[in-house]
């Protein structure tokens, strides 16, 4: 098709892409208790966690072993032992998450190794580790972007306590949660299981607060995460539904552990593919779907009907990590608006189905120069900028949003979702359109 | 290897040679070995003291983790260039490890000269690429003489130390390759230098219109809104400004004793800190030649202006008597910040220190006294204990803290780089005053931590009308 374009760069202006060991972060915080540790040098967490904290308002706990120049150059020297028993020490985490951030990659350290050999020593010396696990994401953020680490790290977790089952569970099904999906996603995701009578089993499940966060005075903010024996238990499934093509491996390696069939889903933004979302859920459960989702399905209708004429020749320009791109893209084409550029942090199969007229692996530099003339822009907030050079609107989706509150709860999945997506967008296509001084 | 055999003596020279008259900064403050850390690193505290510097293109020599997800979140404004807010960063990908990133950056740099036309390139260094052997000053030497404008390689990858150490580095850096190597156009005989204001929401302008007030010219401010040119001739102030102690450290007693530029430690935030700082540079310039009416001119400005915010402050202030505040800048400002506090009759109870030197650590203890502790790090952990062990009735830190302190139901303000307004001098400390009222005064944590219904004594809704329900 030759329209993808890797543009030849030697730097990029005003990145947006974020790291891989971000998103397997994340994803470790995800599972209850769970405490990422990347192996890297001093300031490599404290970057990513300002821009998590503000994205999700949220204490997001990550930390680094802090590498000095002597061990990269001799090797591990007893720091990641030291660090896993501090770890245990400050919040007693049932499982460690270590990152590979690029360092070791790059030299070729043997984590694994490393790791067998301080467990071995540790049953005798420190039998409080005995009770903590520790499993290693390489993540390098020399490739690859936030939801590649995200996969990584789910992979990873799932590799590791996914058992088989002898026995399953009728109304369990398993949901793998994919990294362009809000806190606000996941929990509407699982209240349409809810709604079927299914139990879902969340992985990476960032819908409470994070891994090993501080606890609220509220006593809500201590309930987060998928527990790792719901982990283990995964195997007993009658189903996996990953949401997100990146979630594929993850739920390709449940279905060889443990027997468990599964659905990809690239997106749940949109009619079509909500629809098949709860055919799926009908199917598995054997209910008839309730009658808040038809009533909700029924809105979504009439919302597409009296919105579609503001979509109507309008031309958008959208930037995001692939998954969720290849989602607005398709939703944004579907109201019957035209995609000029989408630009995709990183490389990636699923760029060959986004809808657009011409695709860049890219920056916000690149984002910039191809949606000049677009009337909507769907971007991360650091778009603004050109939002404002442009004078195009900004619908703010992706991460990171970090000029606005509430980006954790935003919902723009399942009918529902797509209802609130499709007047938000609407409404800024017609406030433009009002708009005696727009650019033409 | 050379890569590593030189930010190993870098550090060995830190450690053997304090800058004159001052502590040597404590090597990792906060984190021993194989403590897991969530603070800065060498590199971006080199970059923090440098990217100020508006005139100049800084590009990053490093994978995305080192810039990508920072390049908006520090808003150091500008009276004109803007090419400092742009992020460039190579990007370093797979091949280019395998390969090494020298030609890359080479052609990166080609690039942006010719683009962008800054007065100078600055060229990080990052962990990845000295440790694959990228040897950036040589290309940047190279670069340098074959584009015709300064590219200068700052060689201070993350593992070679703390944010102290890299804003040490920012400064020798300076020091050796900037300042001097120009003249300025014209000198007056009330010229100053402000060294270690960052501009962050403007705060320099504040600075500038007060100096001004006492028509007192600022030759260079390094680095806030600095232009290259200027600091580059700023050799030829008469006295200088030595303002946050943690920004570019040493810099100041460098220079007087390079250039012989006398200089006074200050502090524009507070009220009695602006009005010292602006009688000691008074009487520091007229002691130098400068206009002999200059402290009487600053006497007078100080009186009206003092006047004039206590006269705003007279309502809050009652309100501000005896709270207690946390401050979790991590040092930066801390002792300044504290004085300032007690002037509006605040108790500080605590300050952490992450990011400090031990000259910040003794002052900031002096300042608060017994009551005060100071912590090593700032933890969401930490933060959550002192505030719930302390009897916290405000907090002050940077963002990344406001959903613990929101959680803890204690109130919060922003003193750090996304801070609403400038804090500097009269205004400053007026508009920070109102903030912490304001703060302090929202109704929201009560209603946020009333029992939820289910947790109430009786689920009961009070009833109106005649019948009683359920009766």
């Amino acid at each position: 098709m030759g329209r993808i374009k890797h543009p030849e760069r030697t730097f990029q202006t005003e990145p947006f892409k974020i790291s891989q060991p971000l998103g397997a972060a994340m994803a470790f915080l995800g599972v209850r208790r769970g405490a990422p540790l990347m192996l890297g040098a001093r300031g490599c967490a404290a970057v990513g966690m300002a821009l998590l904290v503000r994205h999700y308002g949220r204490p997001v706990p990550i930390e680094t072993l802090a590498l000095d120049e002597a061990s990269l150059a001799l090797g591990d020297r007893g720091e990641l032992e030291a660090a896993l028993l501090a770890l245990h020490e400050r919040s007693a985490p049932e499982l460690a998450g270590l990152l590979g951030a690029g360092l070791g990659e790059a030299k070729g350290d043997d984590v694994e190794g490393l790791l067998r050999k301080i467990w071995r020593g540790n049953r005798r010396s420190h039998p409080a580790l005995a009770a903590m696990e520790a499993v290693f994401t390489p993540c390098p953020d020399f490739s690859g972007a936030y939801q590649d680490g995200w996969s990584a790290a789910a992979c990873g977790i799932a590799a590791r306590f996914v058992q088989p089952a002898g026995r399953k569970c009728a109304r369990q099904v398993n949901v793998l949660a994919g990294a362009h999906l809000t806190p606000g996603d996941v929990e509407e995701v699982r209240e349409a299981l809810d709604a079927f009578g299914l139990d879902a089993v969340v992985l990476p499940d960032i819908s409470g607060g994070f891994g090993n966060a501080a606890r609220s005075r509220t006593g809500d903010g201590g309930v987060c995460g998928v527990p790792l024996a719901d982990i283990r238990r995964m195997g007993a499934s009658v189903l996996t539904i990953a949401i997100g093509e990146h979630m594929r491996p993850t739920a390709e390696c449940i279905e060889k552990r443990a027997g468990v069939p599964f659905r990809v889903f690239d997106r749940l933004v949109g009619l079509g593919p909500c629809d098949d979302f709860m055919a799926l859920l009908a199917d598995v459960s054997g209910a008839e779907a309730p009658n808040r989702l038809k009533r909700q399905r029924s809105r979504l209708v009439d919302a597409m009907l009296t919105a579609y004429p503001a979509f109507c020749g309008a031309r958008a320009a959208v930037a995001g990590d692939p998954d969720h791109l290849l989602g607005l893209c398709s939703w944004l084409s579907e109201m019957g608006a035209a995609i000029g550029v989408a630009v995709s942090t990183t490389d990636n199969p699923v760029l060959w189905r986004v809808p657009a007229l011409k695709v860049i692996v890219g920056d916000l530099g690149d984002f910039e120069r191809g949606a000049e003339g677009a009337d909507l822009l769907v971007a991360p907030s650091g778009a603004r900028h050109a939002s404002r050079r442009l004078g195009a609107p900004l619908l703010r989706a992706g991460m990171p949003i970090s000029d606005r509150v509430g980006a954790a709860h935003k919902v723009s999945v399942g009918y529902r979702g797509t209802l609130d997506l499709i007047f938000e967008a609407a409404n800024l296509l017609l406030e433009r359109r009002g708009d005696p001084n727009a650019p033409e | 290897m050379e890569m590593q055999r030189s930010a190993i003596m870098e550090k060995l020279a830190l450690l053997e040679e304090p800058p004159c008259g001052r502590p040597s900064p404590e090597l990792f403050p906060g984190a021993g070995r194989g403590a897991p850390h969530n603070g800065g690193c060498a590199f971006r505290g080199a970059k923090l003291a440098l990217q100020p510097i508006t005139d100049a293109a800084h590009l990053v020599h490093g994978p995305i983790t080192c810039q990508g997800h920072s390049w908006e979140s520090r808003p150091t404004c500008s009276s004109g260039p803007t090419i400092h807010r742009s992020t460039f960063i190579t990007d370093m990908g797979e091949m280019d490890v395998i390969f090494g990133g020298a030609d890359k950056l080479r052609r990166a740099i080609r690039e942006i000269a010719a683009q962008c036309a800054p007065t100078a390139i600055f060229v990080y260094q990052t962990c990845l690429p000295a440790m694959i052997g990228d040897d950036i000053s040589a290309v940047c030497k190279a670069e340098s003489l074959r584009c015709g404008r300064p590219v200068i390689a700052v060689d201070a990858p993350g593992f070679s130390g703390d944010n102290v150490q890299g804003n040490e580095f920012a400064g020798r850096l300076l020091l050796d390759r900037v300042v001097g190597s120009r003249e300025p156009e014209f000198t007056t005989s009330a010229d100053v230098n402000i060294i270690g204001e960052y501009n962050v929401a403007g705060e320099l302008n504040a600075v500038r219109a007060l100096l001004g007030g006492i028509a007192v010219r600022v030759l260079a401010s390094i680095p806030g809104d600095g232009r290259y040119e200027d600091i580059a001739s700023s050799h030829r102030a008469g006295a200088a400004i030595s303002l946050c102690s943690r920004a570019l450290p040493g810099l100041a007693s460098h220079m007087r004793e390079r250039f012989g530029i006398p200089f006074i430690e200050g502090s524009f935030y507070g009220i009695s800190n602006t009005s010292n700082t602006l009688r000691g540079i008074a009487a520091l310039l007229a002691e130098r030649g400068g206009p002999p009416d200059l402290p009487a001119r600053a006497e007078a400005l100080t009186g009206r202006e003092e006047k004039k915010v206590w006269d705003r402050l007279s309502g809050c202030r009652k309100r501000l008597e005896g709270k207690r505040a946390l401050l979790a800048t991590g040092g930066v400002k801390s002792w300044s910040l504290v004085s300032v506090l007690q002037e509006l009759g605040i108790t500080v109870v605590g300050s952490s220190m992450h990011k400090s030197t031990a000259a910040d650590r003794r002052k900031t203890a002096e300042a608060m006294g017994p009551s005060g502790v100071l912590c090593d790090d700032a933890s969401a952990r930490t933060v959550e204990s002192l505030l719930s062990d302390r009897g916290v009735d405000v907090v002050l830190s940077g963002c990344g803290l406001q959903p613990v302190a929101a959680m803890a139901g204690v109130p919060w303000v922003e003193v750090n780089h996304h801070r609403l307004g400038a804090l500097s001098g009269y205004e400053g400390m007026a508009r920070l005053a109102e903030a912490i009222d304001a703060a302090c005064a929202n109704p929201v944590f009560e209603q946020a931590f009333a029992p939820a219904p289910w947790n109430r004594r009786s689920n009961r809704p009070p009833e109106e009308g005649g019948l009683a329900w359920g009766a």
